[in-house]
C-alpha cells in the first residue's frame, strides 16, 4: 500500500490540500514525481536524495512514484520537498510515527536535511485549518507566520531528524520562545504636518481617502508631489483583521513577508518605477505571480509621472480597478489576486513640466497630446485631479504654525468612512462612495435647495457630461459626510466642482 | 478658367508680369494665343519671358491643376472676379489665381492676428481675447494657421462663432502643421482657407513670406501679438505698413526676448495695443472697403457694440461681489495667482477660498489660468 503524507498547494492567494503520495516498486532505481508539478517539484528528488543521506537514512533503491494528488491541478514551489522525503522514509519503513494526530507537511529541503523556510505559509495554513487538519509542521523560521492562523498546533523543525524524533515520539516538541504574534503597527515615520500652507490641497486628499476616490496631482517637477503621496498612507483608516490577513497572505505568496514580521498591519504603499513592465504592474511571469497593484492591495497604488508609463500598462489598470479583483492567465497558470487599492499618481502638466510659468513654451497642443497619454477611461477614474502648487521656502522654515496632523486627518477619514459603512451596508462589493453606481447615487446624493441651484449653474455653464455630473455628486457626498451632514450642502457642491483642475483646464486648451 | 491656371503656374512670371500680361491681351486665353512678336511688345517682357510662356503652351498642367482641385473640393477665383476684393488688387500685385476652401465671403477682409510659433502666455492671451472680441463683432480673423498665436487665433475665433480666415504657405490639400488637421476643417466649415499654391503644392520656407503679404493684404488692421526678433509676423507687419495697413503690437518685457519684435515695432511707429477694441474701433478703412465693395456687412453695424469697454478699471472690479471676492478680485487685480498665493494675499484661508473661488468662477467673474491659477475675467 502507497503511503500518503499531507501537504497543501496554492493557487493564487488560497491554498488548498494537497496529498503526497509515495510508492515503491521493484524496478530499475529511479524516482518519478506525477501530478503537474513545476521545475521545482521536479528538481525535488536530487534534494531529497541528498537529504535523507544526510539525514543519516538510506535512499531506497528501487523505483519510486510519488503522486500529487488532486493531480489535475497544476502545482509549483519548494515546499513539498519535505513530505516527499518523509513519505519516502515512511514506505520504506525507515520512519514510524508513533503520535495519532494528523499532520500535515510544508518545508524546502537542503542537500543537509534542514529544513528552509518557504513562500505562502500564511494561505497554506488557513487551508489547512479550512480542511479539518490542526497540526503542520513548517520550517521554523516560518513558525511567526503559521501562527498567525490561531486556534492551530504549529510545529516548526530546523532539520529532518529533529522532527522524525518527534514524530516517533521519542522527543516532544520545544516551541521557541518569545513569539509574538500581535505586533502593534509601527508609527509611520512621515506626517502631514510637514505638508504647509497646502491646507486646500490637503482637503482634497483627505477626501480622496476619505471617499475612496482616485486622486491625480499635477505639478512642476521638485514641488513635493512625492512626498504628499508617501503620507497619503498615514491619513488612511487601519486595516481591520480581515484586512490585514489578505494582505499578508498577497506578500506571503508574493515571497515578500520578511520571516519575523508576522502580520502587515500597515497598509501597504507601492510605487513603482514608471519602465515598469505589465506584467510586473498587474502581475504576470513565469508562474503568474502576483503584481505591484496586489500588492498595493487595501492601501496605495502610487505612480509618479503616471504620463510616463507605457499607455499599455496604464491601460491595463482600469479592469482591476473596477473588479478591485485582477485574473492572470498564462499557459500554466490562471491565477486571481485581489487588487482593490486607491491610485495616486502625479505628473507635469505639460511636457517641460513648468506649465503656466514663463519657462514654459509648449504649445497648447503638445499639452493636450502629453496629457492624452492617459487614456480618457483611466483619467475617468480620478475623480480628484488637483495641482500641487510648490512649497515656498518660507513656509517651509516656519516652524512656528502647526500643520494638518496626519493624526486628525485619519480621524475625520475614520468618521466618514463609517457613514459610508453604514450607507452601503448590505451592497455587494460597494464600501465607499466613489463606488456609488447611477441608482445608488439617486438614493444617496440629497441636495439641499442652494447646493441643487449651484450644480444646475454649474451643469447650464460648462454643460456636464451625465458622468461628469454623477462625479461631482460623489465627490460632493463625500464632503458631506466628512462633516457628518445627511443632505449635500452648498459647500460641498462648491467644493467639489474645485476638484477637478485637469479637466476644467483642459477645457480651456485652444485646441479645436 | 484653366487659362487662368495655366498663366499663374508659368515659370518666372510673377504677379507683376501677370498683370502687365492681362493688361495687354486682356484674357489669359489671348495671352496663352498669343505670337512671340506680340509678347515682346509688352514692356517688361523680355525674350526670357516671352521664351518661357511659348514653352510652356501646353494646358495640360493646368487640366491636372483643375482635376485634383475638383477632386479635393477646392475652388478658384479668378483676379478678374467680382469676387476678388478691391483693396486686395490695389495694395500690392495681386496673384491672378485665388485657391480658396470654404466660404469666400466679400466681408471677409477683417482684422489679421499674427505672432510667434513659440509664444509664451502671456502672447496666447492677447491673441485669444482678441479673436474672440472680433469673433463677437462680426469681424473675420484672419491669420496663417500656424502653431503658436496663428492657432490660437483661429481657434478662439472658431469657438466663439467667428468667421476664421487663414492663408496657407502650401496647397490648401498640405496641412501644416500635420496637427492641425482638425483646426483645418473647423476652418473650412466656418470661414475659409485660401492658397495661392495649387492643390499638392508643399510647405516651403520661402512660401510663408508671400503668405504674409497675402494675410496683410486682406486685413485691414494687423495685430502682432508675440514676436521675436527675427519672427515672421515682423515681415507681415513690414508688408502691412507698406500697403497703409495700421500694425498694432502689445508691449513687452524689455528683457526678454519673446516679444523683442513687438517692442521694435513699437518703437518704429506701430500703434500701442491695449484691448481688443481698438482693433475695432471706427475708422474709414473698414467702411471704405465695404462701401467700395458695395456690401452692406454685420461687420460696419458690429463697431458700434464694440466699443464698449472690458471691467478691467480697477475701480470698476472692486465694486463687484460681496467682500470676499472682492478681496480676490483686488488681489487678482496684480498678477494670476494660486489659491496659496491668494490665501495669503487676502488674508482668508484655503478652505474657505476654495467655496468663493467655485462661485466666481461659475458666476465668470474669475477664470482658470495655466499652472493651477486664476485669473480675473
Amino acid at each position: 500500500m502507497a503511503s500518503i503524507v499531507k501537504s497543501l498547494g496554492i493557487e493564487g492567494v488560497e491554498g488548498y490540500l494537497v496529498d503526497v503520495e509515495i510508492k515503491t516498486i521493484f524496478g530499475q532505481p529511479m524516482v518519478s514525481i506525477v501530478g503537474l508539478g513545476d521545475m521545482a517539484i521536479k528538481e525535488a528528488k536530487e534534494r531529497i536524495v541528498a537529504a535523507i543521506n544526510d539525514g543519516g537514512y538510506t535512499f531506497p533503491e528501487m523505483k519510486i512514484v510519488i503522486n500529487l494528488a488532486p493531480s489535475d491541478m497544476k502545482k509549483g514551489g519548494s515546499h513539498f520537498d519535505l513530505p516527499m522525503a518523509l513519505g519516502i522514509l515512511l514506505e520504506t519503513g525507515q520512519l514510524k510515527i508513533r503520535r495519532r494526530e494528523s499532520y500535515a507537511y510544508i518545508g524546502e529541503l537542503s542537500l543537509n536535511a534542514k529544513i528552509r523556510s518557504c513562500n505562502g505559509i500564511l494561505p497554506m495554513v488557513i487551508a489547512a485549518k479550512k480542511a479539518g487538519i490542526k497540526n503542520v509542521i513548517v520550517p521554523r523560521t516560518n513558525i511567526k507566520e503559521a501562527l498567525l492562523v490561531g486556534e492551530m498546533n504549529i510545529f516548526g523543525f530546523d532539520c529532518i531528524q529533529e522532527m522524525a524524533a518527534f514524530l516517533e515520539g521519542k522527543s516532544e516538541y520545544e516551541p521557541p520562545k518569545k513569539i509574538e504574534v500581535q505586533s502593534s503597527p509601527s508609527p509611520h515615520t512621515v506626517d502631514f504636518k510637514d505638508v504647509r500652507g497646502q491646507d486646500a490641497l490637503i482637503a482634497y486628499i483627505v477626501v480622496a481617502a476619505a471617499g475612496g476616490h482616485n486622486l491625480l496631482m499635477l505639478g512642476a517637477p521638485g514641488c513635493g508631489k512625492s512626498m504628499i503621496a508617501k503620507r497619503i498612507p498615514t491619513i488612511l483608516p487601519g486595516m481591520t483583521e480581515g484586512e490585514a490577513l489578505e494582505v499578508t497572505k498577497i506578500y506571503s505568496v508574493a515571497g515578500m513577508l520578511s520571516g519575523n514580521n508576522g502580520l502587515i498591519q500597515q497598509r501597504p504603499f507601492r510605487a513603482p518605477h514608471h519602465n515598469a513592465s505589465t506584467n510586473a504592474l498587474i502581475g504576470g511571469g513565469n508562474n503568474a505571480t502576483p503584481g505591484e497593484i496586489s500588492l498595493a492591495h487595501n492601501g496605495v497604488l502610487f505612480l509618479d509621472e503616471i504620463a510616463e508609463f507605457t499607455k499599455r500598462t496604464l491601460d491595463s489598470l482600469r479592469q482591476p480597478m473596477e473588479d478591485g479583483v485582477v485574473t492572470i492567465s498564462r499557459v500554466r497558470y490562471t491565477n486571481s489576486y485581489p487588487a482593490s487599492f486607491m491610485l495616486v499618481a502625479a505628473m507635469n502638466p505639460c511636457p517641460c513640466g513648468h506649465y503656466g510659468s514663463s519657462k514654459c513654451k509648449c504649445s497648447d497642443y503638445e499639452i493636450l497630446k502629453y496629457r492624452q497619454r492617459i487614456s480618457g477611461p483611466l483619467l475617468d477614474r480620478m475623480d480628484i485631479q488637483k495641482y500641487v502648487q510648490p512649497v515656498r521656502f518660507q513656509e517651509l522654515s516656519n516652524q512656528a504654525e502647526e500643520g494638518n496632523r496626519s493624526e486628525d486627518l485619519r480621524e475625520r477619514v475614520e468618521k466618514a468612512r463609517d457613514i459610508q459603512k453604514k450607507r452601503f451596508n448590505g451592497i455587494d462589493s460597494i464600501n465607499c462612495n466613489a463606488q456609488m453606481t447611477g441608482n445608488l447615487i439617486k438614493e444617496h446624493c440629497q441636495l439641499d435647495k442652494p447646493g441643487q441651484d449651484l450644480l444646475q449653474k454649474a451643469h447650464d455653464r460648462y454643460e456636464y457630461s451625465a458622468r461628469s455630473y454623477h462625479k461631482y455628486l460623489k465627490i460632493a457626498r463625500t464632503f458631506a459626510d466628512l462633516d457628518g451632514a445627511k443632505t449635500i450642502r452648498e459647500t460641498d457642491v462648491a467644493k467639489a466642482l474645485m476638484a477637478r483642475d485637469l479637466e476644467q483646464e483642459n477645457m480651456g486648451l485652444m485646441v479645436l | 478658367m484653366e487659362y487662368w491656371v495655366w498663366l499663374s503656374q508659368i515659370k518666372g512670371v510673377g504677379a507683376r508680369s501677370q498683370r502687365k500680361l492681362l493688361e495687354n491681351f486682356m484674357t489669359p486665353r489671348a495671352v496663352y494665343e498669343a505670337s512671340e512678336e506680340e509678347l515682346r511688345k509688352v514692356p517688361g517682357i523680355g525674350n526670357v519671358l516671352s521664351d518661357n510662356i511659348l514653352s510652356a503652351r501646353s494646358l495640360a498642367d493646368a487640366y491636372d491643376v483643375l482635376e485634383k482641385a475638383r477632386q479635393k473640393g477646392i475652388n478658384i477665383l479668378t483676379y478678374n472676379d467680382s469676387m476678388y476684393p478691391k483693396c486686395v488688387k490695389t495694395a500690392f500685385d495681386a496673384p491672378a489665381v485665388l485657391y480658396y476652401k470654404g466660404k469666400f465671403n466679400q466681408d471677409m477682409v477683417g482684422v489679421a492676428i499674427v505672432g510667434s510659433r513659440r509664444c509664451s502666455e502671456y502672447g496666447k492671451r492677447i491673441a485669444v481675447e482678441a479673436a474672440g472680441h472680433l469673433a463677437n463683432n462680426g469681424v473675420s480673423v484672419i491669420s496663417g494657421m500656424a502653431k503658436g498665436v496663428d492657432g490660437y487665433a483661429h481657434v478662439s475665433c472658431i469657438k466663439s462663432g467667428g468667421f476664421p480666415v487663414a492663408f496657407l504657405g502650401s496647397g490648401l490639400d498640405v496641412i501644416y502643421p500635420k496637427e492641425h488637421q482638425p483646426l483645418m476643417e473647423g476652418i473650412v466649415a466656418q470661414g475659409v482657407a485660401i492658397s495661392e499654391y495649387p492643390p499638392g503644392t508643399k510647405a516651403r520656407p520661402e512660401y510663408f513670406p508671400q503668405r504674409n503679404r497675402l494675410i496683410s493684404a486682406f486685413s485691414c488692421k494687423i495685430l502682432v501679438a508675440e514676436a521675436g526678433e527675427n519672427s515672421g509676423a515682423l515681415i507681415t507687419a513690414e508688408y502691412g505698413k507698406k500697403m497703409g495697413r495700421e500694425v498694432f503690437a502689445p508691449p513687452h518685457s524689455i528683457y526678454g526676448s519673446q516679444g523683442k519684435g513687438c517692442n521694435q515695432l513699437l518703437q518704429q511707429g506701430a500703434t500701442l495695443y491695449m484691448a481688443p477694441e481698438q482693433l475695432t474701433k471706427q475708422d474709414g478703412m473698414i467702411e471704405e472697403h465695404h462701401r467700395s465693395m458695395g456690401s452692406h456687412s454685420n461687420l460696419i453695424s458690429g463697431l458700434g457694440a464694440g466699443t464698449s469697454t472690458g471691467g478691467k478699471e480697477p475701480t470698476r472690479v472692486l465694486h463687484r461681489g460681496n467682500a470676499e471676492e472682492r478681496l480676490v478680485l483686488k488681489a487678482l487685480l496684480e498678477s494670476p495667482k494660486t489659491i496659496g498665493e491668494l490665501g495669503t494675499a487676502t488674508g482668508i484661508g484655503q478652505i474657505a477660498l476654495i467655496e468663493t473661488l467655485a462661485k466666481m468662477e461659475i458666476d465668470e467673474m474669475i477664470e482658470r489660468y495655466p499652472g493651477g491659477r486664476f485669473i480675473m475675467k
